[in-house]
């Protein structure tokens, strides 16, 4: 690699995030490049020193990274050790209408959060006393919002030193009544388990950590994760973006009109989808799917990739480049199918029978309702009719 | 190594050096990496929360090659935090030592 794709990629990498450490981060990598060519070292050399990018930004902790513009900052903290820390406490809702959790533990300390629905309509906010944990919980309200900010402040070593010999984990309850209309949370290092909530939008991002969703409605919900699986059962959401960098994501009995779901490093399942758009990509893990799915996207570059439709889709794109590729119709009324692959067998059947490549190259069968799309480069495609 | 224990004693080293006098980002990079094998990248995180937890401040120095250089300082606050986190590295490692050696 040579210097100007390396900082290329680190730019790149870096985009969203905190402008000042992005600068610095730049600056010095750039000193490191010039001080490396002055002592002779070559350009290759001096990136395998630098080390590699993309281990680099996963070590970035999920709050330096830039919030999207509609939140409003935290009030900062007043002095020390001026927190609520008396649990479990309650507060009223009136004129609120966002709850915004930010987590941000030391970095060997970790909180795990969990979203309930409240049985009132206050807030309530249940976790380890200061004293017991070292974690501090500030509520602050403005802007008809409900602020929850979540900070651990003892010494790294202190934290190293205490996890050696006692195994400590910090969970924080948190209850929302319905009159909520958003919940923004974002934690650098801990679970989230969120539990029979309905809002319009929900949008939250674990920088490690793993998600798991019950239960849920919301129009917009946009879940993110840095290091970390993902499971999703018996909700609705209207729009879902769901996006992992390393991690599986399980999904069952999901409702949306719209949903799109992205991991680098893990597979994708999903049982029970209904959904008119579904994109689901896996670059590293197998993908399955099975629901009624009108448009489908699903792919995967070294993983297989396997649908099962119970309704007549309008198209399916399906592929992969290393696995193979398959797409069962459960209730048929034909298609028409591209079947593409390098390296691996075609098999196309409909109704028990065995359907030939037409003279345009294309699989016919039935009705022709729907359009498929298969392609892989080393895999095998199979569709059953 | 566990990476954590491992990036509790960078932070500590970071502040180390920083107490023996100021030192801009590629400067603590090249010494450190000099003892131990720690892409530089790691180093500008723990600096970054060292600065949001105001153990360090930062000031630019116009240099003659490039951009300025932000060097960094240690604080008070950062002075007592590394003295009480240097006393229990030293204990930590004492004792490990009289079980291991």
């Amino acid at each position: 690699m040579t210097k100007n794709e390396y900082i290329k990629k680190l730019e790149e990498a870096l985009a969203a995030c905190d402008s000042e450490l992005r600068d610095e981060i730049l600056s010095g990598y750039e000193e490191h490049f010039k001080n490396g060519l002055l002592e002779g070292k070559t350009e290759e050399e001096i990136c395998t020193e630098l080390g590699d990018v993309d281990e680099f930004i996963s070590e970035i902790p999920a709050e330096y990274n830039v919030l999207p513009a509609n939140t409003t900052t935290i009030p900062s903290d007043q002095s020390d050790h001026d927190y609520e820390h008396e649990f479990p406490n309650n507060y009223s809702t009136d004129g609120i209408n966002s709850v915004i959790i930010e987590s941000k533990p030391s970095s060997v300390s970790s909180a795990d959060i969990t979203i309930t629905k409240s049985n009132d309509h206050t807030i309530g906010i249940d976790g380890p006393s200061y004293e017991e944990s070292g974690f501090n919980c500030l509520v602050t309200f403005e802007n008809n919002a409900c602020y929850i900010k979540i900070t651990n402040d003892k010494p790294i070593v202190t934290s190293i030193l205490e996890k050696l010999f006692k195994h400590y984990e910090a969970t924080f309850h948190i209850s929302i009544p319905d009159t909520i209309k958003n919940v923004k949370a974002s934690s650098a290092c801990g679970d989230m388990d969120i539990y029979n909530c309905n809002v319009d939008n929900f949008d939250i991002t674990l920088g490690c950590g793993d998600f798991d969703i019950n239960n849920c409605k919301a129009a917009t919900a946009v879940f993110t994760s840095s290091n970390g699986d993902g499971d999703i059962n018996n909700c609705e959401f209207t729009n879902i973006k769901f996006i992992s960098s390393n991690g599986d994501i399980n999904v069952q009995n999901l409702r949306s009109d719209i949903a799109n779901f992205i991991t680098s490093n893990g597979d994708i399942d999903f049982e029970n989808i209904i959904s008119d758009d579904l994109h689901a990509r896996s670059s590293n893990g197998d993908v399955t799917i099975s629901g009624n799915i009108t448009k489908i996207t699903a792919a995967s570059s070294n993983g297989d990739v396997d649908v099962t439709n119970f309704i007549d889709c309008v198209s399916g794109d399906i592929k992969s480049s290393m696995g193979d590729v398959e797409y069962t119709c459960e209730n048929n009324n034909g298609f028409v199918a591209s079947c593409k692959t390098s390296m691996g067998d075609v098999d196309v059947t409909y109704n028990g029978q065995n359907i030939k490549r037409g003279a345009d190259r294309l699989y016919h069968a039935g009705d022709e309702c729907t359009k498929l799309n298969m392609s892989t480069s080393m895999g095998d495609i199979c569709i059953n009719g | 190594m566990n990476t954590q224990l491992k990036k509790g004693a960078l932070e500590l080293c970071v502040l180390a050096l920083l107490s023996k006098g100021d030192k801009y980002g590629y400067e603590l990079t090249e010494v450190i990496s000099k003892e131990m094998s720690t892409a530089p990248g790691t180093l500008y995180l723990i600096l970054k929360r060292l600065k949001d937890d105001e153990y360090v401040d930062t000031y630019l120095v116009e240099s003659d090659s490039g951009p300025a250089r932000k060097y960094y300082k240690m604080t008070e606050k950062g002075f007592s935090s590394y003295r009480e986190q240097k006393e229990e590295w030293l204990q930590f490692v004492k004792a490990v030592e009289r079980i291991i050696v």
